[in-house]
């Protein structure tokens, strides 16, 4: 089993402090939801975690390995994926693409890439098509498999960045409001299709997100966040019970 | 003391110039968004027109500064707007920078073509007379009107701005509307007269400058204007485009130092020869290195920026199986036809421009593979294509080795500057990273090409036949020929194998988002610094292949202005291409020698054309020959249907 590990994680920009001593653990097969206010910190602690920012204190370990001072793609491959608030696909590539350069930028090694290239000798592996069609498949985007991703809506854009997230096989899946721009019945199935994947893979999933019917059909357990710190934690429904959350959400009386 | 004063108050009126361009491209970023880098062919523009009204015409002085200044300047900004920079989404850093340096090109090839190539020797001063000595510093150096006017207009200038920008509302909205209109627009308020009204502002503050500054020159070049951009780029990059006091500071101190040490330095030394001249790329490059806030520069801040429609795909994607059959089988028809063309009747004259537009084509693709494939922007691919020119000239000079092996090592060479250059810029993206190649390009430009261990001095290396095998050098027969078409077909053969490939898709995944690349486990730095060093061997290759074809390796044949005019070339014609290239090469070197037939003020035209061109790269960054290609495609497929009556063939993803 492997387990994300967060310490005393703080970051601040200028003189204000977006996290504050911050500690979470996250296990292979859990789902964790992250909730809170606008401005509570929760993208600011995914991308501590995910190496796109640099925290002021605090340690991050994957399975006991420090990996803090890591940078962003080397945290990818060691089976930490993410999926953005904002989308962040490649506008040119098609859908099968994105899941192909998923799959060979996760192998540790780049030796000879580009003299295979040169010799016309890269075609995908059929390993990879393989893993690529059945990940389109299972998120049901096989029909646009080869259709380039600027032609696709946003609703198809969020599975396509989702797909591509958890086709490597990775172990801890951060997302970060994956319904943000999606009607009822879209973020409806995106809940469904991420739970799915998370118990199929037996990924540890951290979803942010502010649409709490989603949360409820995702996550085995939540935390709530305000103004940088973790306010509660517990299960869906103790937490939303919590007088914690509802100074967060509502405000002190 | 009064030696360093006697040094030092010469350096003002220059420091005062780069303060104003300086402060004037803060003032254009700080509420347009857009680094302008057409900011100085404006100035040059209100400029000309003044010297060409009171000389040429015998205008009044005041009725041509109306004209050039208060007319031409904010009405030049005006037209920027509403035609170009408006049409750029607002995250769109490439767009910007394309655009403004199609101006740079443009404007100043542009204007002969109008005015005429008549000399403008020297513009009246519009404050204090020139040559008249109003007062002396310590005890004997004189100020006179030039530095005075200089200095006191820096000052009111910068009052002025600072003031508007810092204390009145437009300000404020100025500076809303530059990080999202559409923002701006939901609070209410015109944005699109709020950035109409900047540009104005900006255009009259170029004007302004241009005119203040014309006097301070012997004759008014347009090259004077571009050095004195980058001068100022340096002291607004210190400044970190953000704060203009500290623009004007570093600008003014910039001239100072730059001629107080002439004075200092014997004429004879390095320093005086070498370094001084690059003194201020010195200061960008550390700029650049330095200082924090440049690192995040061109990089998205508009909050509704996933409003912008997706970018069109390139037509060999959109069209069906049968068009793309019929395109295939015409492009290997047309290749024959050309080799068999070069081969039997084409004569000699048009032969020889065919060939350097292949040359060029060589360069140009790294054009494509640098920014069509990786998606970054190097304003240095002439110096990369000169460095290995260089390289090859001065190994077969001293060590006797054959220029073509040579070429290889010079390619190699080029390849390692720029992944060196590439390296030393990972901390920087976007404009950052442009800004960061052009001082490199200049570096190479003022402290490394002329010197006469590279180049044998302005004149240039000159080949020499014993060099090269089969006769290369001559004219005669078709060895240059089958030369230049190897490489080229291997190069475009090369770049395409690899855009297909695995780095292909990693670059294209870079391009289209790297927040997003990383995330799945991209390399960026490794990827970066190889697209840069893949780039630069293809530059030097097709460096190399120029030389051989001008049998003389000059250094204003690799300077930073074509490696500008190389970009809007390339990018006019359709940068994410590989016929997007040669399209480029071929038709800059037909349109130049079209041209020749013209009168003598139109031989600027074809820089002009492109750069007309290249402003379309907003609302078509694909180029025009793709747009036009998709456009006949779409023609053809409807054609096909109404002919055979069936229904259009489905978008393939074959690239």
């Amino acid at each position: 089993m492997t387990t994300l590990t967060v310490r005393g994680l703080t970051k601040s920009f200028g003189g204000t402090l977006a996290v504050t001593g911050v500690d979470l653990d996250l296990s292979t097969g859990e789902s964790v939801g992250l909730v809170g206010p606008n401005g509570a910190g929760k993208t600011t602690l995914f991308d501590c975690i995910f190496g796109q920012l640099r925290p002021d204190a605090g340690t991050i370990e994957l399975d006991g390995r420090d990996i803090g001072g890591l940078s962003t793609w080397r945290r990818a491959r060691l089976g930490i994926a993410r999926t953005y608030q904002r989308l962040e696909v490649f506008p040119d590539l098609t859908v099968r693409d994105h899941l192909l350069v998923a799959l060979e930028a996760s192998r540790a090694t780049r030796r000879g890439r580009l003299w295979r290239d040169l010799l016309g000798l890269s075609e995908p592996s059929r390993e990879d098509l393989a893993a690529a069609d059945s990940v389109l498949e299972a998120v049901d985007l096989l029909d646009v498999a080869d259709t380039p991703v600027a032609a696709l809506g946003l609703g198809t854009c969020r599975i396509v960045e989702l797909a591509r997230a958890v086709v490597a096989q990775p172990r801890i899946l951060l997302a970060d409001e994956p319904s943000s721009g999606l009607d009822e019945r879209e973020t409806g199935e995106l809940a469904h299709l991420l739970r799915s994947l998370q118990v199929e893979r037996s990924m540890g999933v951290l979803l942010v997100e502010h649409d709490l019917g989603m949360v409820e059909a995702v996550v085995d357990r939540v935390i709530v966040m305000d103004l940088g710190c973790v306010v509660a934690s517990g299960s869906f429904h103790e937490v939303m019970r919590s007088p914690a959350v509802e100074r967060a959400y509502l405000g002190s009386p | 003391m009064e030696q360093l004063l006697g040094f030092a108050v010469p350096g003002v009126p220059y420091g005062c110039a780069y303060a104003v361009f300086a402060v004037g491209l803060v003032l254009t970023y700080q509420t347009t968004g857009v680094f302008n880098f057409g900011y100085g062919a404006q100035a040059y523009a209100s400029a000309f027109v003044f010297a060409w009204l009171v000389d040429d015409h015998a205008w009044p002085t005041w009725a041509a500064f109306v004209c050039a200044v208060v007319v031409l300047g904010p009405g030049l900004g005006l037209v920027f707007d509403r035609f170009l920079f408006r049409r750029i989404p607002s995250t769109n850093t490439t767009a910007k920078i394309v655009t403004g340096l199609s101006l740079l090109v443009g404007i100043p090839a542009l204007l002969p073509v109008v005015f005429g190539n008549g000399n403008l020797v020297g513009a009246p001063s519009i404050v204090f007379n020139p040559g008249t000595v109003y007062f002396h510093l310590g005890a004997g150096v004189p100020v006179n009107g030039t530095y005075l006017s200089a200095a006191l207009f820096t000052v009111a200038m910068l009052v002025v701005l600072v003031l508007l920008l810092r204390t009145t509302h437009l300000g404020l909205e100025m500076r809303a509307a530059a990080e999202s209109s559409r923002l701006l627009e939901l609070e209410g308020v015109n944005a699109r007269r709020v950035t109409a009204t900047a540009w104005a502002v900006s255009g009259l503050m170029a004007g302004i400058a241009g005119v203040l500054l014309a006097p301070t020159e012997v004759t008014i070049q347009p090259q004077d204007y571009v050095t004195l951009m980058v001068a100022a780029i340096a002291a607004a990059a210190c400044a970190a485009l953000r704060s203009m006091p500290v623009a004007a500071l570093f600008g003014v101190l910039i001239g100072v130092v730059s001629l107080t040490a002439q004075g200092y330095l014997p004429t004879s030394s390095f320093w005086y020869s070498a370094v001084l001249p690059a003194f201020p790329f010195i200061v960008l490059v550390g700029a650049l290195l330095f200082v924090p806030g440049l690192r995040r520069l061109g990089q998205a801040t508009d909050p509704l920026s996933s409003v912008d429609p997706p970018l069109p795909l390139p037509a060999a994607r959109a069209r069906g199986r049968e068009i793309d059959r019929i395109v295939r089988t015409g492009f290997w028809a047309l290749l024959f036809a050309f080799v068999a063309s070069m081969l039997t009747w084409m004569p000699p004259a048009w032969e020889t421009v065919l060939n350097q537009g292949m040359a060029y084509s060589v360069v140009f693709l790294s054009v494509t593979f640098l920014t069509g494939t990786a998606g970054q922007l190097s304003l240095a691919q002439a110096t990369l294509a000169g460095i290995a020119a260089f390289t090859a000239g001065q190994l077969a000079s001293h060590l006797g080795l054959d220029f073509l092996a040579g070429a290889v090592l010079g390619a190699l060479a080029a390849s390692l500057v720029a992944g060196l250059l590439a390296f030393a810029s990972l901390r920087l993206r976007g404009l950052g990273l442009a800004l960061m190649t052009l001082a490199a390009a200049l570096l190479f430009d003022v402290a490394v090409f002329p010197a006469q261990a590279v180049s044998g001095g302005t004149g240039g290396l000159a080949l020499e036949s014993r060099w090269l095998p089969l006769d290369l050098l001559s004219s005669n027969g078709h060895a240059y020929f089958l030369l230049a078409f190897v490489v080229l077909v291997v190069c475009a053969g090369a770049v395409t194998l690899v855009q297909r490939g695995t780095v292909g898709r990693f670059l294209a995944a870079m391009r289209g988002s790297e927040l997003g690349a990383a995330g799945v486990g991209v390399n960026l730095a490794w990827q970066r610094v190889l697209a840069f060093a893949l780039s630069g061997a293809l530059a030097g290759v097709g460096g190399t292949l120029l030389a051989i074809q001008q049998t003389v390796i000059a250094p204003g044949e690799f300077n930073y202005q074509l490696s500008l005019a190389f970009v809007v070339i390339v990018v006019t014609t359709g940068v994410g291409t590989v016929e997007g290239a040669i399209q480029a090469g071929i038709g800059l070197v037909v349109l130049e020698q079209l041209l020749q037939y013209a009168p003598q003020r139109m031989q600027g035209l074809a820089f002009v054309v492109f750069a007309i061109g290249a402003l379309t790269y907003a609302a078509h960054p694909e180029g025009i020959v793709e747009l036009e290609k998709r456009r006949w495609t779409g023609r053809a497929e409807r054609a096909l249907k109404r002919l055979r009556r069936a229904p259009a063939p489905a978008v393939t993803g074959r690239p």
